[in-house]
């Protein structure tokens, strides 16, 4: 067998094991308290977990506080405009599609002034993990009513309380066409957190989860009740659902719910007396946009030929 | 009576009369969807091929369709051929084919017809049995009777008949078959020509429109007492023949460029109608986004990760990019945006040429944001100038905006053959790994450049922000780091300026008049420089490429003139109307700039008129320009 | 020469990988040829400006911004330039170099490793202009470029460029466990067995993320160019099993192998290296795969959720071993 005689060493960069510390960066600047943390640890779990590449894996944000998320991880990461991450993040896998793309996004971030990206984003299907940190407030920019917050919450945009009744960020994903993954959790449960978001970064599609956030600073107390109260929650539970065996004891409002159902999907996403997490849609066969639209790969020389051909039809 | 009958009965002698003239300009105008345009693109093609100078520019109505039979709706094909070149799309034309006498006089009415034009206008409408629309006809003809127009009735309906039952079809084949007869054009390549136009058609499809382009040729023939002879020259090099959208297009692939986003947007659609065609066999991907912000972020999301992409678009697309162009002059991702202009603001003159968005592209972009703006003069340099643009965007990591407009994307004009060359393309993205401790904006202190690992390369991770940032890419919290970022992200640019060779005089280096220009409007200028030249008016002209930065030496070169003045498709006051001082005229965009770059008092002569500068229009500016300046400095 | 019709055809729907490989190599000699043609400087910069900067850009002063990279020492260019000889040969050479002839010599597995080594000349070209790039080539530490590079010091970025084979070989000689160490990334071997053959020699190379298969006719692989994994596919003739186990099909191992057929007879004779019971051993093994569990393990999640702990212990390790084919 080994009548070769190469002495090339065995490059050891696919055989590198990442620790914890190979992906955390700084301080995280988000204040104490602040479901963001918790994002963030749940997503150093899933990189330590699945062993991603640190240099081909790609955090892309917005604008707010949860935007800030890349700066706090030793990946690649690309915190651009409010509002515009989703296409960022579809340049980035159309132009690479070997990357690992993960875009962080907040509330007012995706469902306001991104929200045709949003839609977009999801018909699309591209491989990427979406995580929409709704803290149903705008956070950076201290406390203006978002589409997610609650209808009479006072904000400093509506001082006598929000007018509407908040968007569902659920069913519109939902309701969009070609949607193939959709799934909510709560940051203060980690072990569903977890469970979520390594779902869906193993999806193979355009994964969106929509986290609840608590945000100490300008909704304190939004969650105080659910947090402290399980039975406020309800877990959509499958076998082909996400259910993270740790909290069977804590959470035993259990509905089953196949997540390959989407009218069911869609009704148990509208707003409820208890908050529902799990997995709500999963389509893995679902037309994928980036899949399609990949060209083939052409050397320079192949280029020049063929642009030879192009002017011919153009010469005279 | 028949057309011959008619030419018997003005008394013109019935012999063919040969007229050999330098050049012709020729218009083929009808109701939209009569394939005019088809006919001339063929008709302009032929006269390249065999060796004339040609440009060639559509009419387009303003709506898409509409009603048949109003002046308002010509649509149609302008041709300038000439023995030598043909640099725009001059100012008259001297002979229409019509199909209808209302687009005629539609084109009567703009002014686009020299008053001895000769006339080929379609008759039967003569006959038609609908009162209004036989009024419509006498009406028009006796308004038309009263120039020196020479009008000759053809029976083009009546004609086709004979070979496709359905009228509205194949007038167009009739139409160039009589223009091949007039001007002696190859039969053989015209055929060739309707070959290739039709190659997505069935056989009997070509057969057909070869037997009335044959047809049209035979009635002329039979019928005509002139032929017109523009004496050609072979070309001595191998050309090509494109509109300046097709020639973008191909440019972006010659550049090696693999991402294109963009939103479809008159009239810079058509660039990615070519590229949806092609571009995926070259390993690219046309992005259709779902707005223009979407196609600005998608296009620097891919140049963040690899090679340089660009996005295409238009004046309301360019307003709706100006946020993310900020944010890739702010994180120093290279982007090439292409702006075909088109009249403004707002949804302005979708389909009509104009200059308006200089200074949108050059300053647009709130905060400071120094970046590249550059304007191909012609087809040709449509070609070349994406090639250069992908160089300079990816050598200084910085936004690149091609102004080019809609006189250049519909025209179409034969250039040299580009020889394509290894050295434009892209090159391979480097995914080796990045040495200890380098850190992504560690900006040169002297030139402000720098350059950034892409995502793959090991030891490379940072996170780009829009934020101010310090050298390792960390939201900056201290105002020195923006006052030192800043600076460095200027500085390059000056870097740019440095490399830049002092831009060409067309004419004497000294005079009386300097005539500055920039983007389309390079060919009328220079023609209209040449006739004011050979009245032995001292006018030069000198056409700006880069906008941003501004070419070296202007200062030195306006100054051994008496007057410099741009001339531009965009809007300023003209001095003298109500309310206008020195104070508050506003002047054309370029004008602007460059007062305030060299504090030269520079005029402007402007307009807005839709269409492209016609070279009578701008020699007649020369010459009130020059009034009074006689300074005799032969 | 592949004359037999089945390599041929095996070969044909092997083009997409083949292509992948090619491309891959072809990119690394563009490399090396750039490397070899850059000469920083204004005649470069010059061309590279085109034609719309002449008069305009002066190349020697946008070169000073430009150069980037530096130029190549002697070692350097000579390594190159070997390079690029060994990638044109590879390049150049037919589908053939695809093919690897066994017949009955035996001794399959060496004969592959030997190819792969071969080919692998691509990946360590691209390894060693890296190298050259940062300096730090050297002959000795290194190795040259033709040395050769064998399958086990392949990294996983190069095993998902691993070029596919067809090999061509006695029934008598298809051992599956020395294949097993090649089932990595993304290699593709289609073998193509003459004569009889164990009834189920394969089978033990079925693994939750390989595509894995016994069939009559290499038609059969179309749907191999989107599998993005390992596959080991046996061409067969003889009376021997035919199946499919395609991990995309599903996260049980049930779901994912279809058994079309198995042999009438049991194996009662030693065939090559394998003895009867072996061979009866694999087919038991086929059987069991292709069984869904008689527990009934959906019931788990129906209840209100409260599942015995050992189904869901169960449940756990089947979405743990099927996720190597969501990739
Ligand atoms: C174009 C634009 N408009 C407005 C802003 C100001 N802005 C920054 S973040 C933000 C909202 C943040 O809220 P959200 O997206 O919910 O993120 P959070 O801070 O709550 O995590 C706004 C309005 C901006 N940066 N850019
Ligand atoms: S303001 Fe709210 S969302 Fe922002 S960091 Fe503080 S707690 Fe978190
Ligand atoms: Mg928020």
């Amino acid at each position: 067998m080994t009548s070769h005689c190469a002495i090339l060493p065995i490059f050891d960069d696919d055989e590198r094991e990442f620790a914890l510390n190979d992906y955390e960066a700084g301080m995280p600047r988000w204040c104490p308290g602040c479901g963001d943390h918790s994002v963030l640890t749940a997503v150093e779990k899933l990189l330590v977990a699945e062993q991603l590449k640190p240099e081909q894996t790609v955090f892309v944000s917005g604008i707010g506080c949860s935007s800030r998320f890349p700066h706090y991880l030793k990946t690649y990461g690309f915190h651009g405009l409010h509002g515009r991450a989703l296409p960022v993040a579809t340049g980035v896998k159309l132009h690479r599609p070997e990357l690992e793309v993960f875009v962080v996004m907040g509330d007012g971030d995706c469902c306001s002034i991104g929200a045709a990206h949003w839609i977009h984003a999801t018909r699309y299907n591209m491989k990427m993990v979406a995580l929409l940190l709704d803290n149903s407030i705008y956070g950076l920019t201290k406390k203006q009513t978002s589409p997610t917050t609650p209808q009479g919450f006072k904000t400093n945009t509506q001082p006598f309380g929000t007018p509407l009744p908040p968007l569902n960020p659920l069913t519109t994903t939902l309701g969009t066409t070609n949607v193939s993954f959709v799934a909510q959790t709560a940051e203060w449960i980690p072990a569903h957190l977890y469970a979520t978001i390594r779902a869906a970064y193993r999806h193979p599609g355009f994964a969106f989860v929509r986290i609840l956030q608590r945000c100490p600073m300008y909704t304190e107390g939004l969650y105080n009740e659910t947090v402290k109260n399980p039975g406020m929650v309800e877990l959509l539970v499958h076998d082909d659902g996400v259910v993270p065996p740790e909290i069977d004891k804590i959470y035993t409002n259990r509905i089953t719910h196949d997540p390959s159902d989407l009218d069911s999907a869609r009704r148990l996403a509208e707003y409820s007396d208890r908050i529902r997490l799990g997995l709500f849609y999963r389509n893995e066969n679902r037309a994928r946009y980036d899949l399609l639209v990949r060209p083939p790969k052409v050397t320079s020389s192949e280029r020049i030929a063929l642009l030879n051909e192009e002017l011919d039809h153009y010469a005279i | 009576m028949t057309a011959a009958a008619a030419l018997l009965e003005r008394d013109v002698p019935v012999a063919t009369r040969v007229l050999t003239l330098p050049e012709h300009t020729i218009e083929i105008v009808s109701d939209s969807g009569e394939g005019a345009q088809k006919c001339g693109q063929i008709f302009g093609a032929v006269c390249a091929k065999m060796g004339n100078g040609v440009w060639t520019v559509e009419i387009i109505p303003a709506e898409i369709q509409p009603p048949p039979r109003i002046a308002e709706g010509a649509s149609g094909i302008r041709i300038r051929f000439a023995t030598g070149p043909v640099t725009n799309w001059g100012d008259q034309t001297d002979l229409v084919v019509a199909f209808n006498e209302q687009v005629l006089v539609g084109r009567h009415l703009l002014g686009a017809l020299a008053s001895d034009a000769i006339i080929l206008l379609e008759n039967s409408w003569a006959s038609n049995p609908d009162p209004d629309i036989k009024a419509a006809w006498d009406q028009a003809l006796a308004e038309l009777s009263g120039y020196g127009y020479r009008i000759i009735e053809v029976p083009m309906e009546e004609q086709c008949l004979t070979v496709d039952d359905n009228p509205r079809k194949g007038k167009n084949m009739f139409a160039l078959g009589m223009l091949a007869y007039i001007y002696d054009r190859s039969l053989e390549r015209i055929e060739e020509q309707i070959a290739y136009a039709f190659r997505r058609k069935s056989e009997a499809v070509y057969a057909k429109n070869v037997a009335l382009m044959r047809l049209g040729y035979g009635w002329a023939a039979a019928n005509l007492d002139f032929r017109i002879e523009i004496p050609t020259t072979p070309p001595q090099q191998a050309l090509v023949v494109m509109n300046g959208n097709e020639a973008l297009g191909m440019g972006a692939l010659a550049s090696g460029m693999e991402l294109c986003a963009m939103y479809p947007i008159t009239p810079a659609t058509s660039v990615s109608h070519y590229l949806a065609e092609v571009f995926r066999k070259f390993g690219g991907i046309l992005h259709q986004a779902e707005d223009e912000i979407a196609a600005a972020g998608v296009a620097i999301g891919a140049s963040y990760a690899g090679k340089v992409a660009f996005t295409i678009t238009s004046g309301p697309g360019l307003a709706l990019k100006t946020e993310f162009i900020g944010l890739a002059v702010m994180a120093e991702t290279p982007l090439v945006v292409i702006d075909v202009q088109r009249g403004g603001p707002s949804t302005g003159l979708p389909t009509k040429v104009e200059q308006s968005d200089l200074l949108a592209a050059l300053v647009g972009q709130p905060g400071d944001a120094p970046h590249v703006v550059m304007a191909p003069a012609t087809i040709e340099e449509c070609f070349h100038s994406v090639v250069t643009a992908r160089q300079i965007a990816e050598t200084f990591h910085t936004v690149v905006v091609i102004l080019s407009d809609a006189n250049l994307s519909t025209g179409v004009q034969p250039f040299p053959r580009p020889q394509l060359r290894k050295e434009w393309l892209a090159p391979e993205l480097d995914l080796s790994p990045v040495e200890e401790g380098r850190r992504p904006y560690e900006w040169d202190p002297r030139m402000g450049t720098s350059t950034r690992p892409v995502p793959g390369q090991p030891g490379g991770m940072y996170t780009l922000t829009g934020l101010s940032h310090d050298e390792a890419s960390k939201v900056a919290y201290d105002a020195g780091i923006h006052q030192h970022s800043t600076t460095m992200r200027s500085r390059k640019i000056a870097v740019l300026q440095q490399t830049l060779l002092r831009p060409a005089i067309y004419g004497d280096h000294e005079g009386d008049l300097l005539v500055v220009g920039w983007g389309s409007t390079k060919g009328a200028i220079e023609e209209a420089i040449d006739r004011a030249r050979a009245e032995g008016l001292h006018a030069s002209s000198t056409h700006l490429t880069f906008l941003s930065p501004l070419q070296p030496g202007l200062k030195e070169i306006f100054s051994r003139f008496r007057k410099v003045m741009t001339v531009e498709i965009n809007y300023s006051d003209p001095p003298g109307e109500p309310f206008i001082t020195e104070e508050n005229r506003r002047r054309g965009q370029l004008a602007m700039l460059l007062r305030a770059q060299t504090l030269c008092d520079v005029d402007c002569w402007t307009r807005v008129p839709g269409e492209p500068l016609r070279p009578g229009l701008i020699h007649a500016a020369i010459r009130d320009a020059t009034i009074g300046l006689a300074g005799g400095r032969a | 020469m592949p004359s037999d019709e089945r390599v041929v055809s095996a070969l044909s729907a092997l083009r997409p990988a083949i292509g992948r490989y090619r491309v891959a190599a072809s990119d690394t000699l563009e490399r090396a040829r750039a490397m070899l043609a850059f000469e920083p400087g204004p005649s470069r910069t010059r061309a590279a400006l085109g034609a719309f900067a002449d008069g305009r850009i002066d190349p020697e002063r946008f070169a000073l911004v430009s150069s980037g990279a530096d130029p190549l020492d002697v070692t350097g260019r000579e390594v190159v330039e070997h390079i690029v000889e060994l990638l044109e040969d590879i390049l150049g050479a037919s589908d053939d170099q695809f093919f690897v002839p066994v017949g009955q010599a035996g001794g399959a597995a060496e004969a592959i490793r030997a190819r792969l080594a071969g080919l692998g000349t691509a990946h360590t070209a691209a390894r060693i202009l890296d190298l050259v790039k940062r300096h730090s080539y050297d002959l000795l530490r290194h190795g040259s470029p033709s040395d050769g590079y064998p399958f086990e010091r392949w990294t996983a970025a190069e095993r998902a460029l691993a070029p596919p084979l067809v090999v061509r070989l006695d029934g008598s000689g298809l051992d599956a466990l020395e294949l097993a160490p090649l089932v990595d990334g993304c290699v593709r071997l289609v073998l193509i067995v003459d004569g009889p053959a164990a009834p189920a020699p394969l089978a033990r190379l079925v693994s939750p993320g390989a595509l894995i298969a016994q069939v009559d006719d290499a038609s059969l692989l179309a749907g191999l160019a989107e599998f993005d994994g390992p596959a080991v596919i046996a061409v067969m003739q003889g009376q021997e099993a035919r199946f499919v186990h395609d991990p995309r099909a599903g996260s049980a191992p049930w779901k994912r192998l279809r058994v079309d057929r198995m042999p009438t007879v049991p194996p009662r004779k030693t065939l090559g290296s394998r003895s009867a019971w072996q061979q009866r051993d694999d087919l038991a093994h086929l059987k069991a795969l292709v069984e869904p569990p008689s527990l009934a393990h959906s019931a788990a999640g129906a209840g209100n959720g409260h599942a015995d702990p050992t189904d869901r212990l169960t449940a756990w390790l089947i979405e743990q071993s099927g996720q190597a084919g969501v990739a």
